[in-house]
């Protein structure tokens, strides 16, 4: 049985200095394993905290969060645990190099073959000639594509990704949705994704418009022509 | 098109912005840290500079007011009759004092003092002070008191619970007490002796007493000014054995004062160690930072002279700001030190200027030592260039470079300051082996403790593989707190054995009762009294008081290359012990000690076997073979090295710096000096004051007297230690929080990262404990055995004690090091916990 995250009823609120201002109100949606969903909006709209939210990384003023993996329902800790991110600007540790980075997660879980099955990840992502690389060493798609290796060692049931193209150019851009989209198809990984990038919209199985506090589906032709 | 960017462009500007820009990065941590050293740096050498020049100014006000005559020669014997007739002859004033150290006694009250008999012309210049009672109104007097009659320091009447009228027995001449001596003219010829006076007049029956006791003659002499240097050459050739003081000669405490000041120059340099490594963490990103900056500017229109305009111009509103708040923080330092100064000397000066000069030097000397730490920096400006930003490569120069410049302005300060070889080569030694020990436990620890969890897992093996990673600034922080706790550990232990070891080891190889000089006769009474009196007498070391001439057939002065402890101390006549077998708290270093066969006789090139001690050896650069000759009771005997010695515990502390047969003592006409100890029963302390009241002249200090000078000079030296281990703890401090924010943000996108692979606060907070607990573990390795190293290289040669390391006592020290530096690391890491995966997102980081 597919896992999957239950937003239900969220809202989030946020006081300034004069007033309160609702950022989003009364969302709901579910987000399946083995599916790509993106969020797509103006920016400030909310979709970096709706994001997060998702993740079980920030707090939600009202609704709920649930989590249920292969049938059970489970913590939110266990959420983040079942998790990995990717950032638009990467954000590897420069002190380690590129097997490093990726064995990171896996170490920090408990994995003894950590660098064993960071070196396949990387073969994955085909960088595996570069695994001694620092960061500084590599071009900006190489390092997405360790960032991206490095949220998939671990195997988790769910990608949050925000803007994962936004600091490439086009030709590398492309190359990169191709590999994330393969290999979340190919280990079944539910996605999770912030961008403004049609492109990348399009090949998601579900699209998520987040305007003016509310939710809704974006359909195709909108996008296609937008 | 006309180009206008440089037009418009103009210095003012520049210069407005360079002020701006500094304004709005002041509160920046770097910045902060930087400028905290920089302050700290500024006041500690503008107050040692301008204390010491204050301090210089007080001595030769102090010596122009009170040398007492033009002239004044002093010697162990009277000076021959024939040049007495030719210096009189040249003078229009004369007048002769002998000076007796004796211990005084009243029923059974005791204090030692030192007798001045003064002929009817004394004082020569200048008037005395005496007061009728204690606490009575002052006079001048223009002569000495009468004859029978004796004038007392105010401490003489406590301690013997005298009033003026009573009668005073000293060896066996009875003497009416009829003042208070308040004020000698000529009091500083007394050096820096604190001994209580007495003032006697030469035709008093008292002079006869002291026949045959060591006694100091001093001749002093009025002179017109075109005669008084030829008296002095004259004197100077004639008499090259005696003490020759004039007013162009300074004061007796200027060079004890230089060398003091040598010392402290010594903890300059550690000081500005510690800033090199503060400015090697913090620096380079300033460096990097300014780099871009000056860049950016360069790509809008700026030249090269320009851009130089900036650099220069911001170091120097760093160096005005910083000098601007250390100069008052120094000048207070200097007004507490020379309070504490006069207080100390018993000082009561007239107006003294402020030194200006001093003020000035040392700010020109502090400006050229950060200039040239600056260099490194001002390296990059010249390399600056728009290709630096296209490739987004602005790097700051290697550090191997700023080490080069570090160590450049370091050697240049200890040069300037250390003039004691041996001290600074066992302190440096230390600290380099210190420096080894942590450089080597930080490799094995990281690379052993990585390659062994290269298969392992968890937070504490993330923790190791991070600070592998960042080794070489993980290796500077090592090495600046692990200095840092060696100096510290090594000061705070230094001051716990001093203490023991006066308090504990002198009371049980020493007995209570130190006999610092007394003759033959004296001993037999003293061994007499103490079989009387069921007291013991522990050591009995015979010697004879003896002072270097010649060195290798060359004079003294000449043959000294540079100024020492051990020189400055043999400028004094020396006790020379004579011995046939090496005391058992001796042990031979170089050469070979005499046999009592083999020295039977004088050898036939009339050279006598000397053994020297090490540590003199070194200072004055003595080997083996070379010829000392000493001057001895009136007679030069030479002296061939042939062993060098040093102490070694556990068989008592009294020690010689120079040892000899015993045949010397029958070729000389006077019998030898003895110096030992005694170990008195309660019950016979009373009965001291009449032993002293037969033996004036006996000198003999109690335990309790000694530790009670001791607690003074404990309590001094407890002072200076406190605000040297302040300013350690304070450079300590500096140095962690320059480490920390040089990797703060990338600790925050660490723990951004770690939150969002699913690790709490908790955990992030437990890896930056981890890292502090490796190295602060390091650290009290390292500073384990620097801190033993020193201990065994300087405990045996400066303070001649053995040392036995407290492993339970360095132990406590380094867990409560440990425990502070991991609470400090937590603190300073704080920062760097305040992130969510929010920030990550928005690219804050």
């Amino acid at each position: 049985m597919n896992s999957f995250i239950e937003l239900q009823n969220i809202a989030k609120t946020y006081q300034t200095q004069d007033s309160q201002v609702e950022l989003f109100d009364n969302i709901n949606v579910t987000i399946e394993q083995g599916k790509a969903t993106a969020i797509v909006g103006a920016s400030g709209a909310g979709k970096s905290t709706l994001l997060l939210i998702c993740a079980g990384l920030e707090q939600q003023s009202t609704g709920n969060v649930r989590y249920v993996s292969k049938g059970e329902s489970r913590s939110i800790v266990q959420l983040k645990q079942n998790s990995g991110f990717i950032f638009q600007q990467f954000h590897l540790l420069p002190e380690l190099n590129a097997l490093q980075n990726v064995a990171l997660p896996l170490k920090l879980r408990g994995d003894k073959h950590a660098e064993k099955n960071a070196l396949c990840w990387l073969e994955n992502v085909g960088l595996g000639a570069r695994a001694k690389h620092k960061p500084n060493q590599l071009s900006g798609g190489e390092q997405q594509r360790v960032a991206i290796a490095r949220s998939l060692s671990t195997q988790p049931e769910f990608i949050f990704a925000d803007e994962p193209t936004g600091n490439l150019d086009e030709a590398t851009a492309a190359t990169i949705t191709d590999l994330l989209f393969d290999l979340i198809h190919e280990n079944q990984t539910g996605l999770v994704m912030v961008t403004h990038n049609t492109e990348l919209a399009l090949r998601c199985d579900n699209r998520l418009n987040l305007k003016q506090g509310s939710l809704n589906n974006y359909p195709v032709e909108e996008l296609a022509y937008a | 098109m006309h180009d206008h960017t440089n037009q418009n462009i103009s210095n003012r500007s520049l210069l407005s912005f360079a002020v701006k820009k500094w304004l709005s990065e002041y509160r920046e941590q770097d910045n902060s840290i930087l400028r905290l050293c920089t302050i700290v740096l500024i006041t500690v050498i503008l107050c040692l500079t301008i204390s010491s020049a204050g301090i210089q100014q007080r001595l030769q006000q102090n010596f122009d007011q009170l040398l007492g005559a033009d002239l004044v020669i002093s010697h162990s014997t009277p000076l021959p009759e024939k040049e007495l007739i030719h210096l009189r002859a040249l003078a229009n004033e004369t007048s002769y004092a002998q000076l007796v150290n004796v211990t005084l006694t009243n029923d059974e009250h005791w204090h030692a003092a030192q007798i001045k008999l003064v002929d009817e012309h004394y004082p020569l210049r200048g008037s005395l002070k005496v007061s009728a009672d204690i606490g009575a109104a002052a006079s001048d007097k223009n002569e000495p008191p009468i004859a029978d009659t004796i004038w007392l320091d105010s401490r003489l009447y406590s301690a013997l619970q005298l009033d003026t009228g009573a009668v005073l027995t000293i060896a066996e001449t009875k003497l009416t007490v009829a003042g208070v001596l308040l004020h000698e003219p000529d009091r500083l010829l007394e050096g820096h002796s604190v001994a209580a006076r007495g003032l006697v007049h030469m035709d008093s029956p008292l002079s006869q007493a002291f026949t045959g006791s060591p006694t100091t003659h001093r001749y002093s002499f009025n002179l017109s000014k075109n005669k008084l240097n030829d008296a002095i050459t004259w004197a100077e050739q004639q008499l090259p054995h005696a003490d020759i003081l004039h007013s162009g000669s300074g004061h007796p405490l200027a060079s004890f004062w230089q060398r003091t000041e040598n010392f402290l120059g010594l903890v300059m340099v550690v000081l500005f160690f510690m800033a090199a490594i503060t400015f090697h963490l913090a620096g380079r990103r300033q460096q990097q930072k300014q780099q871009y900056r000056l860049t950016l500017l360069f790509t809008m229109g700026l030249n090269n002279k320009q851009v130089w305009y900036m650099a220069i111009f911001d170091w120097m509103l760093d160096l005005a700001h910083s000098a601007i708040v250390a100069t008052p923080l120094a000048i207070v330092g200097y007004i507490l030190a020379m309070q504490q100064f006069d207080a100390f000397m018993q000082l009561n000066q007239q107006y003294i200027s402020f030194p200006h000069a001093a003020l000035l030097q040392s700010f020109g000397l502090v400006t050229v030592l950060l200039f040239i730490f600056q260099l490194p920096a001002w390296l990059n400006v010249s390399n600056i260039s728009p290709s630096l930003l296209l490739k987004q490569g602005i790097h700051s120069q290697s550090s191997t470079l700023s080490w080069v410049f570090s160590g450049l302005a370091i050697a240049l300060l200890a040069a300037f300051y250390s003039d004691n070889p041996l001290l600074t080569s066992i302190t440096l030694t230390g600290l380099i082996i210190s420096v080894i020990v942590m450089w080597a436990a930080t490799w094995t620890v990281l690379i052993a403790t990585e390659k062994l969890s290269r298969s392992g897992h968890g937070l504490f093996v993330f923790s190791i593989e991070l600070m592998r990673q960042r080794l070489n600034s993980k290796a500077t922080q090592i090495m600046g707190l692990g200095l840092c706790l060696t100096l510290m550990l090594f000061s705070f232990g230094l001051m716990k054995d001093f203490s023991n070891v006066l308090q504990q080891y002198t009371r049980s190889h020493d007995g209570n009762l130190l006999i610092s000089q007394a003759s033959q006769p004296q001993v037999h009474h003293l061994e007499q009294w103490a079989q009387d009196n069921h007291a013991q007498v522990v050591t009995m070391k015979p010697y004879h008081n003896a002072k270097l001439i010649e060195i290798n057939g060359q004079p003294f002065a000449e043959a000294i290359a540079h100024p020492s402890e051990a020189s400055a101390r043999l400028k004094k006549p020396i006790r020379l012990h004579v011995t046939d077998s090496l005391p058992s708290n001796n042990r031979v270093v170089n050469g070979h000690f005499w046999n009592p066969e083999s020295v039977t006789s004088v050898p036939a090139n009339g050279q006598y076997h000397i053994s020297v001690e090490q540590e003199v050896m070194t200072d004055m650069g003595f080997s083996i073979g070379d010829e000392l000759t000493f001057l001895l009771n009136e007679e030069l005997k030479t002296f061939s090295i042939t062993a060098s010695h040093v102490y070694q515990g556990g068989r008592g502390s009294i020690t010689f710096w120079f040892q000899t047969p015993t045949l010397l003592n029958e070729h000389l006409p006077k019998s030898p000096l003895y110096m030992g100890s005694m170990e008195i029963p309660d019950g016979a302390w009373a009965t001291l004051a009449h032993l002293w009241k037969r033996l004036p002249t006996l000198r003999m200090v109690t335990l309790q007297e000694l530790t009670a000078r001791f607690d003074q000079t404990l309590k001094l030296l407890q002072s200076v230690l406190s605000i040297f281990s302040g300013l350690i703890l304070f450079m300590s401090i500096l140095v962690m929080a320059a480490s920390v924010q040089g990797h703060n943000q990338s600790d925050k996108a660490k723990n951004g990262l770690l939150l969002g692979f699913g690790l709490s606060k908790k955990q992030c907070l437990r890896l930056v404990i981890y890292e502090w607990l490796v190295t602060a573990l390091i650290v009290g390795i390292g500073s384990l055995a620097g801190t033993i190293a020193i201990g065994h290289l300087m405990y045996q040669s400066q303070f001649s004690m053995p040392y036995q390391a407290n492993w339970l006592w360095l132990t406590g020290i380094i867990a409560l090091s440990t425990a502070l530096i991991v609470a400090l690391g937590a603190i300073f890491n704080r920062m760097s916990l305040r992130i969510s995966v929010r920030e990550l997102l928005q690219e804050s980081i």
